[in-house]
């Protein structure tokens, strides 16, 4: 396999001081070249708040409290100045969750494009102008909106351009934070099927976070699953669909199922509600335990960690570690 | 084009409503201190029959029913014709306007820009670097000295700097040994006389403005283009003004726009401070002495300054913010 | 500084900003002990404290009477006389601290009735809606624009009698358009709140929805816009008195001002007379903005983790 595009390594964000909400907690992640990771977890269990510290886009009052983000054989956490400016975009591109508002409302479209090329390369006007071209037509939005203001473009005109706007540089890695959320469901296939059209062409790596585990199974290689801070489960998509590990995962899956509940967005396998992520409320065993239905007495007091469980697949889970693994 | 519309409704509205507004007030007073003021008019001399009746109709003297007044003191209005001043006989009111005028358009308007401008460059490197020192200064001192009286600071300003220290010029706008001529003897004294009350308004009102400027930006700064813009690794310079700043600024532009067209109104109290003879100290002379026509006259003006600066504000929105003027989609 | 010329952006900074205030517990633990909680309010409760206690018992702590002529004329400062003497030999201590009372009395009246219209405008244009919205937004508007000193000074002049009446009335109707615009806006945002529509699907009566479910909900933009209206009109009554339009017999500090700069106080090196009251009024004034800091705080919390 090689040395991992990314890796990851025991990182901590809070928010606020360091009694504060502990939204990204221990996490260990790594990313291959060219991999599609999905990112899942209902709404409020870090999944931005993970993606936005990989990308170096954490603001006060959140900070990283601790661990190590490994790029491209860098310590991307210690880059500063203009070391840091060339990492993003060149090599490091996002996409964010609330697109719509990720235009500058008074700029053109192509002049968004062009700042990035102005800064990032030497390209000529004529070829800076010829790549947007490209890049548009990628995407399939028509030519003549490069010159268009953001609000006169449709919602998912906007995400089809934030994609194409990711790609200018071609980076190597490409963190998506729920992409296709606000748009709806026929939008959000479209964009999803040019998105996997592009990767076919060219090769690099997403992080694709989504609270929707069916539209990530579809798209991703390998998906993660996030609760309360931590990743309780990573594994390749088919196998996370054949025998998911963690009772969360379960819940989730049972869900995707259902077909009203991926129309309203809810888990109905799912009741109550993910723990508050302050320091004071995290209790020692656990953080699924309240919900989950297979628990046992050890749950409640003493926490699981990421265990190995295959050649690909890693979860924490006491009562998954005590069962023979039928691989 | 719907905008374009709007925005004409609301001047000609405006408009209406100041005039109407002008108009009615003298009428709805008890007594009648315009028909005293017009009966001391005689003697000042002879009063041209025209002016007496321009006068007339501006204040209501007249047994004529309303509407036929209202009717006639449009027309006087739309020829700016608001008759003769009782201070200055015999002279016209629109003349009186005519002098004034320049000296405040060139003070006032000189000030209102600068401190403007300085007050938004400070106020977006307040925001850029907040929470350091200069935003912590700066925010809280500006905070508190919007609670001070302008007058109070000028008038201390003018005691230190040009009683105390003879620095500059107490009072006027030029020497009272010249006559105001274009030449450099007038230039150079009008310049050494403006530069205190010109300093007095400036430091008084970029508190606002940094003020305002700091908290748009705060807030712009926490938009996701901006965090995209970040993202994309561009220049922090870039993302301070062509970003941030950029953005920032539009809800200020309104502002601005008022302040200019409150420049016409000079600054009251500055001008009174300083004895400097501008359209605000006309309208307090006016008031004092109970010069009706002269105070309609100059109110007027002020209100149609007002109302045209915003108009003209709002129509340059369209080029400063491109989803005013087309909301739809291509 | 307030100019008051410049009313519009400074106003701006001393009004909360529209945010989403949830109907929350913390409104009900009483504004006064959350007030008094931050350090800035505090502040300023207790200097706002102090002049309310020296209007109250202003006539047992000054020295000696205000109106008392039987002092040497124009006094620099001395042992007798801490501020000096007037024009008329009273003394200005004496002037300062039976100053206050008219002062305050001016300021939250005049903040206290355009406040009210403030409230009246935009529960009428944002709640009752409609037509009648865009009716009101207009006046509000045109009140925006007209400026606001020439307005005062103008109003002042046409009015036949001169007083301390006609200033609170002339600072009230020039002084709620900003305020009626910015709670207009928090009525529309709260309108449309689950337990505003369920309280309107239950039936209930429009005056009860909007006293009993939105205006508590909104307390601490109103009460900082009331801070804010009440600081214009502070600053408001000191100009038009300082002009000479107020009522130069009544015992304010805006009149004393007008009496130290017509005597020339400043040139005959009087300068505690002019810097008194001045002062006075950027006291109050601080005490105002100090208040809002606080208020601030509880309608953005989002400033509480920031700092
Ligand atoms: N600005 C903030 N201040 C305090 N807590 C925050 C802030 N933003 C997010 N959080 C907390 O961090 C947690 C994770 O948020 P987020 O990363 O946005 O989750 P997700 O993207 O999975 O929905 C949430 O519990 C949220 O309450
Ligand atoms: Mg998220």
């Amino acid at each position: 396999m090689g040395t991992p595009l990314l890796d990851v390594h025991n990182l901590t964000v809070v928010y606020g001081r360091t009694d504060g909400v502990y939204a990204v907690r221990d996490v260990n992640l790594t990313l291959h070249h060219g991999e599609f990771l999905g990112l899942v977890g209902e709404s409020g269990c870090g999944k931005s708040t993970l993606a936005y510290a990989i990308a170096r886009l954490i603001k006060p009052p959140a900070h990283i409290a601790q661990g190590t983000v490994t790029f491209r054989e860098h310590n991307l956490l210690g880059l500063h100045g203009e070391a840091l400016r060339h990492e993003r975009w060149e090599h490091l591109a996002v996409v964010l969750q609330s697109g719509m508002n990720a235009l500058n409302p008074l700029m053109t479209i192509e002049r968004q494009f062009f700042d990035v090329m102005s800064q990032h390369t030497r390209w000529p006007m004529s070829k800076q102008r010829e790549r947007v071209y490209e890049l548009l037509e990628m995407v399939h939005v028509e030519r003549r909106f490069a010159s268009c203001y953001p609000h006169q473009l449709s919602g998912g005109m906007k995400q089809r351009v934030a994609i194409a706007l990711s790609m200018i540089l071609e980076p190597e890695l490409i963190i998506m934070d729920e992409p296709t959320t606000a748009l709806d469901v026929v939008v959000q296939r479209t964009i999803l099927d040019n998105l996997m059209e592009i990767r076919k062409a060219r090769e690099f790596a997403v992080i694709f976070v989504s609270h929707d585990l069916g539209l990530v199974l579809e798209i991703a290689d390998r998906v993660a699953v996030m609760y309360a801070g931590e990743i309780v489960e990573a594994q390749p998509a088919e196998q996370l669909y054949a025998q998911p590990l963690h009772p969360y995962t379960r819940a989730l899956l049972k869900s995707v199922a259902d077909p009203d509940d991926i129309r309203e967005r809810r888990f109905s396998g799912l009741p109550g509600h993910p723990p508050d992520l302050h320091l004071d409320s995290i209790g020692p065993g656990c953080p699924f335990y309240p919900r989950c239905t297979e628990h046992e007495d050890r749950c409640r007091n003493e926490k699981p960690t990421l265990s190995p469980m295959g050649p690909e697949s890693v979860v924490s889970c006491w009562i998954r570690r005590k069962e023979p693994v039928d691989a | 084009m719907r905008y374009l519309t709007r925005r004409v409704a609301f001047l000609i509205g405006t408009l209406w409503v100041a005039l109407t507004f002008n108009f009615l007030i003298p009428r709805m007073m008890p007594g009648s201190p315009a028909e005293t003021m017009i009966a001391n008019f005689h003697g000042k001399g002879q009063i041209n029959p025209n002016a007496l009746h321009a006068i007339q109709i501006m204040l209501g003297i007249s047994t004529a029913p309303l509407w036929k007044q209202y009717l006639q003191y449009w027309g006087q209005v739309l020829q700016f014709k608001f008759g003769i001043s009782y201070t200055y006989f015999p002279y016209t009111v629109t003349h009186m306007i005519a002098q004034a005028l320049p000296y405040t358009l060139i003070l006032v308007g000189a000030c209102t820009v600068i401190s403007f401008v300085l007050g938004t460059s400070l106020g977006i490197a307040a925001a850029w670097w907040r929470g350091g020192r200069f935003d912590a200064t700066a925010t809280t001192a500006l905070n508190f000295s919007s609670a001070f009286p302008y007058f109070w600071f000028a008038l201390f300003a003018a005691y230190w700097v040009s009683f105390r220290f003879h620095w500059l010029p107490l009072s006027g706008a030029f020497s009272s040994s010249i006559s105001p001529m274009f030449n450099w003897t007038f230039v150079s004294s009008a310049l050494r006389h403006a530069i205190l009350p010109a300093l007095t308004i400036v430091i008084s009102s970029m508190g606002g403005w940094l003020l305002g400027m700091r908290n748009n930006m705060i807030s712009t700064l926490r938009e996701d283009y901006i965090v995209l813009a970040e993202a994309k690794g561009l220049r922090a310079s870039w993302i301070a003004f062509r970003y941030a700043a950029r953005n920032a600024i539009l809800p200020n532009i309104t502002g601005f726009a008022m302040a200019l067209g409150f420049v016409v109104s000079g600054s009251l109290v500055m001008e009174t401070v300083f004895a400097y003879p501008g359209i605000g100290y006309l309208l307090v002379n006016a008031v004092g002495n109970e010069d009706y026509p002269l105070m309609q006259g100059v109110f007027l003006i002020i209100v149609l300054a007002v109302v045209m600066a915003n108009f003209v504000v709002d129509l340059l929105y369209v080029f400063i913010d491109p989803r005013v003027s087309n909301e739809g989609r291509v | 500084m307030g100019t008051t010329e410049n009313v519009a952006p400074d106003r701006r900074t001393l009004t909360a900003h529209p945010v989403r205030t949830t109907k929350s517990t913390r409104h009900r633990r009483g504004f006064l002990a959350v007030l008094w909680a931050n350090k800035k309010s505090r502040a300023g409760m207790l200097l706002l404290g102090l002049f309310v206690m020296t209007a109250l018992i202003g006539p047992w702590i000054a020295p000696y009477s205000p109106y008392a002529t039987n002092y040497a004329i124009m006094q620099t400062p001395t042992l007798h006389h801490w501020l000096g003497t007037t024009q008329n030999g009273q003394d200005v201590l004496s002037e300062l601290i039976y100053g206050t009372r008219l002062s305050l009395e001016v300021t939250f009246v005049a903040g206290f009735g355009a406040t009210a219209i403030s409230i009246v405008m935009a529960f009428a244009a944002g709640y009752l809606g409609r037509w009648l919205d865009d009716i009101l937004s207009f006046i509000t508007n045109v009140f925006l624009v007209i400026p606001g000193l020439p307005l005062m000074v103008v109003l002042a002049a046409y009015s036949p009698v001169r007083g301390i009446i006609v200033i609170m009335a002339v600072l009230t109707v020039t002084g709620w358009a900003w305020g009626a615009r910015v709670l207009r806006a928090q009525v529309l945002a709260l309108r449309n709140r689950d337990y505003v529509i369920a309280a309107r699907f239950a039936g209930e009566a429009p005056f009860r929805i909007m006293f009993r479910e939105i205006l508590p909900n909104m307390l601490s933009l109103v009460g900082a816009n009331f801070l804010g209206a009440s600081l214009a009109a502070l600053l408001g009554a000191a100009s038009l008195e300082f002009l000479g339009f107020g009522d130069p017999t009544a015992l304010s500090w805006g009149s004393m001002l007008y009496w130290a700069q017509n005597s020339g106080a400043l040139l005959q090196g009087q300068w505690a007379w002019i810097f008194a009251p001045g002062f006075c009024i950027a006291l109050l004034g601080m005490s105002l903005i100090l208040l809002n800091f606080g208020l601030d705080e509880i309608s953005n919390p989002r400033l509480r983790g920031e700092s």
